[in-house]
């Protein structure tokens, strides 16, 4: 399991951008699935809501005109009721005329059996007379018109009130389930006479209503005007309270209307020619279940397009990570090997990120080039420079004031000079630094200054005149002293009179060191200047540059070890006087001299 | 006649008896004081048998004299079924007398045994149930009926001169489950043996329907014109029109010879035209009378004479034809 998970980990780390693919992927297509799949759920709900209701009402309507229809003929059925022989039954009964009665006896008997054959579910069609006699399919018998429910309603009717009444269920004679429906009977004189009634077997409400299905489980059931079922599939509920199926209390409401009660869609509606209820009753369970199948089919399709979201995703972040992988190896390579090369395939962001690193990776090359050459440059200059201390005639000429010196006794000065002399070698080499501190800079030019001096006598004086603030400053070594050297061989030896004068003066300009090497020596004219300066910029081919080799060389090192915005400048009149700036950057501790500029 | 006499006399006694002095028994059913006037309901074959008609208003009028009331109920056509499942009805509705006219009494008998187990008195009406459980049998004695039709065949087939030749004889009758239908066969039968030749070509059963019995005899003679003699044990074949019968019209024209058991208004009319040359007749008035009164009585616990309340029989034969039919009431039923 741990292997696994760490297979998993490293395969899919959160913080790859693989993964960051693939969950981006599945987030964008998750979201609006999952909304969808809401949508779509509710959307079904609603329609499944609407089919069923409007199926439901469909299902009513069609036990409606069904029962409305059956109803229609029996009431049709009953408009026999003033035909002659009847009403002469009728009129016969009334006065008790049993003889006379006979032959419209039979012909009643005859054709009320007629009637009764006209539908298959009529049990009995029936005379009753205000005497309480009934003759019928069945012959004649008697009946206590206080307890004939039907008779009853009839008889309190008037006779503009003449329509049809039903009654039931309820038991016949003969041990059946029946309703029955009638109508009054009116003499000439719109006197009440009797009956006319039909008796229908229950079983047709079931023929009508049995095979009606509301879904699995769902039913229509008949419930009369007194809340009492009149037809349910499961016949032991027949006469029972509606309040059985629908609760208690049950109210009216479900006489007509659309609603859920529990666990149960109904929907009821009036059949006004009998004033019964038709109940659609449908199990909320089997929607919910239809339901649940829609949402186990979204949940499905969320899960399974999750699987193509993710696998898909796999391969795309494949085929996007891939040349990104090839470029991260193809980077670590480069730590190593900068020759490398990215394989370029496409023209994408990917392609152009490879071309720019290999862009990249040559610049390095030649910069790294520069570098070496640079490098190799700055030892050479310093070996230049370095040579320039140790010049033979600079020493011999040096030994040579030291032994006149000696001569004439002039041992003060001696040891002056020979300190001075050590000074200024030891310094020159500085144990292989590159860097030295301002002070041992400056104490070096001092002692070179020194030497000189007393080589040359009263032919020029000089000046060191240096902040204290920069002396603990680092710089490179041995840029003063050729500057000093051109004062002096340039500038104020050849000068007439004794009135030379170097001065040395270095001081902080905002965030540099500058030193400035002023002589008021014959200076230059300024053709010359400008052609010192071009050359210092680089401005002109350095084999053309006929002067200044000294001056090239600090500039040069200065900008090799800092950069272009450092280096020296030359200002210079005819017979007045030179001087050079130098600027360097403020360098403290023993910070390692890189070349600084691009 | 005159044991029949004094059976008359002895009803008429108890009639005014029951009348006059209502027994205090009477006023009650069980321990409970009733509430409702007697019911007794007469249950026939059938409703469209009108020969039952006079029967009705007879038994009709005897319970309004007798203040009680009278149900005529039964099947249209003869059904034994419907006729047990409305005895079946009367049980439940506890009427307080039934009388039943079997159409198959071998049927019938478990659902009167019933009846006479809750309590009802039940009697038996023109065709009895004699092995049931019923009070007494009130009618006609079908087996003597019987013999009378065929001592008057045997009256005819002699004035005929035909007492030598063996005779095609066919029997048309309503059931062969009634019990009164069968006795009047076997009476016939047993009167006619070793007196007539007589070749039973067939029997013909009609349900006791009038056009049923119409078309039967006419479709038998078209089938076997040498028929000579036809006994129907009802009259039913004469209560249609008689341009019903063509074939059977120009039969009897041929001499054909019919002894009918009814000798009611329709029936002798039929006769008069030369249908038939014999008739022996039923009184369905005093069936109906009778019958409501003894079930009165037995209600009201009073006895009654014998289990065997007849009716007698009455005789008629092509002298007596047009007498007898001046006093009958003519039917204008169809």
């Amino acid at each position: 399991m741990a292997v696994v998970r760490k297979l998993f980990l490293k395969r899919f780390r959160l913080k790859s951008l693989r993964t960051k693919i693939i969950l981006s992927f599945a987030g964008l297509s998750l979201i609006p699935l999952i909304l969808l799949a809401f949508l779509s759920y509710y959307t079904y709900l609603e329609i499944l809501q609407q089919n069923v209701r409007t199926y439901t009402e469909t299902v009513i309507n069609r036990v409606e005109r069904n029962l409305q229809i059956y109803l229609s003929d029996l009431e049709r059925i009953l408009e026999l009721r003033n035909d002659y022989y009847i009403l002469q039954y009728l009129k016969l009964s009334l006065i008790d005329d049993i003889e006379g009665n006979q032959k419209y006896t039979y012909r009643l008997w005859e054709n009320l059996n007629n009637i009764k054959k006209y539908k298959t579910d009529l049990r009995e069609v029936a005379i009753t007379t205000l005497k309480g006699v009934k003759i019928g399919c069945y012959g004649v018998t008697n009946v206590d018109l206080s307890q004939n429910n039907l008779f009853q309603i009839l008889a309190n009717r008037t006779t503009q009130d003449n329509t049809m009444a039903i009654y039931g269920p309820h038991d016949d004679w003969l041990g059946g389930k029946v309703f029955s429906v009638g109508c009054a009977i009116y003499g000439d004189y719109d006197n009440f006479l009797g009956i006319m009634s039909i008796d229908v077997e229950l079983d047709l409400l079931a023929r009508i209503c049995r095979d009606i299905r509301l879904g699995k489980s769902g039913y229509v059931t008949l419930v009369d005007q007194n809340g009492q079922i009149i037809f349910h599939p499961q016949p032991e509920l027949i006469g029972k309270s509606v309040g059985l199926l629908l609760g208690n209390p049950v109210g009216e409401s479900w006489r007509s209307g659309y609603y859920t009660h529990g666990n149960r869609v109904i929907m009821g509606k009036t059949l006004p020619l009998a004033n019964w209820s038709i109940i659609g009753i449908s199990d909320r369970a089997e929607l919910i279940a239809e339901m649940t199948t829609v949402a186990r089919m979204s949940f499905a399709l969320i899960v399974g397009s999750i699987i193509v979201v993710i696998l898909v995703a796999l391969l795309l972040s494949g085929v996007l990570t891939k040349p990104l992988k090839e470029l991260q190896a193809s980077m670590r390579a480069a730590a190593d090997n900068l020759n490398t090369i990215v394989p370029v395939r496409t023209d994408d962001e990917i392609g152009q990120l490879g071309r720019a690193f290999n862009q990249m990776l040559t610049q390095i090359r030649q910069l790294m080039r520069q570098s070496v050459q640079e490098q190799k440059k700055l030892r050479q200059i310093e070996m230049q420079v370095l040579q320039e201390q140790i010049k033979p005639h600079f020493i011999y000429n040096t030994l040579e004031v030291i032994i006149g010196l000696l001569e004439t006794d002039q041992n003060e000065d001696v040891i002056k000079m020979v300190e001075a002399l050590g000074a200024f070698f030891r310094i020159s080499l500085s144990q292989g630094r590159e860097l030295i501190s301002i002070k041992e800079e400056v104490d070096h030019v001092r002692n070179y200054l020194y030497i000189q001096k007393l080589r040359h006598g009263e032919k020029y004086d000089y000046r060191i005149e240096v902040e204290d603030g920069i002396v603990h400053f680092k710089t490179l070594k041995l840029l003063l002293q050729p500057l000093v050297e051109n004062a002096i061989y340039h500038g104020v030896r050849s000068l007439v009179s004794n009135e030379g004068l170097i001065v040395v003066r270095g001081y902080r300009a905002e965030e540099t060191i500058c030193f400035e090497v002023s002589d008021n020596g014959r200076g230059m004219p300024a053709d010359l200047v400008m052609a010192l300066n071009r050359s210092l910029r680089g401005e002109q081919p350095e084999d053309q540059a006929k002067h200044g080799y000294g001056l090239r060389n600090v500039h040069e090192r200065i900008v090799l070890a800092f950069g272009q915005e450092y280096g020296l400048w030359l200002t210079s009149t005819l017979d007045q006087g030179t001087r050079v700036v130098l600027r360097l950057p403020m360098i403290k501790g023993e910070e390692r001299v890189e070349r600084r500029s691009g | 006649m005159d044991l029949l006499n004094r059976k008359k006399g002895s009803i008429l006694l108890l009639l005014v008896l029951i009348t006059v002095f209502p027994p205090v028994k009477a006023l009650r059913v069980g321990s409970s004081v009733r509430t409702r006037p007697i019911i007794i309901s007469i249950v026939p074959k059938s409703l469209d048998n009108p020969m039952l008609v006079e029967a009705k208003a007879a038994a009709e009028l005897t319970a309004r004299r007798l203040n009680v009331q009278v149900e005529w109920v039964g099947p249209f056509k003869v059904d034994v079924d419907t006729q047990i499942q409305i005895i079946e009805g009367l049980i439940r509705r506890k009427v307080d007398g039934i009388a039943v006219s079997c159409s198959d009494e071998e049927r019938l008998r478990p659902v009167i045994d019933k009846a006479v187990a809750a309590g009802i008195k039940v009697a038996t009406i023109g065709a009895d149930a004699p092995e049931s459980n019923r009070l007494f049998y009130c009618g006609t004695d079908n087996y003597a009926a019987g013999v009378e039709c065929g001592k008057a065949m045997i009256r005819i087939v002699t004035a005929k001169g035909w007492t030598d030749r063996e005779l095609n004889l066919v029997i048309l009758t309503g059931s062969t489950k009634a019990h009164d239908l069968n006795e009047r066969i076997r009476g016939f039968k047993d009167a006619t043996a070793d007196q007539i030749k007589l070749n039973y070509q067939t029997l013909l059963i009609c349900d006791e329907d009038t056009t049923t019995a119409a078309k039967a005899v006419e479709a038998h003679l078209k089938k076997h014109p040498e028929t000579d003699a036809f006994f129907f044990t009802g009259g039913w074949a004469f209560l249609g029109p008689p341009e019903a019968m063509p074939v059977y019209d120009q039969w009897c024209q041929n001499g054909g010879i019919t002894v009918a058991m009814d000798t009611s208004y329709p029936v002798l009319q039929a006769a008069l035209r030369g249908f038939a040359q014999a008739l022996v007749g039923q009184d369905y008035r005093k069936m109906g009378e009778f019958t409501v009164s003894y079930l009165v009585c037995a209600i009201k616990d009073l006895p009654i004479p014998s289990e065997f309340i007849d009716t007698g029989l009455e005789l008629a034969d092509e002298a007596s034809f047009s007498e007898l039919l001046q006093t009958k009431k003519p039917w204008d039923i169809k």
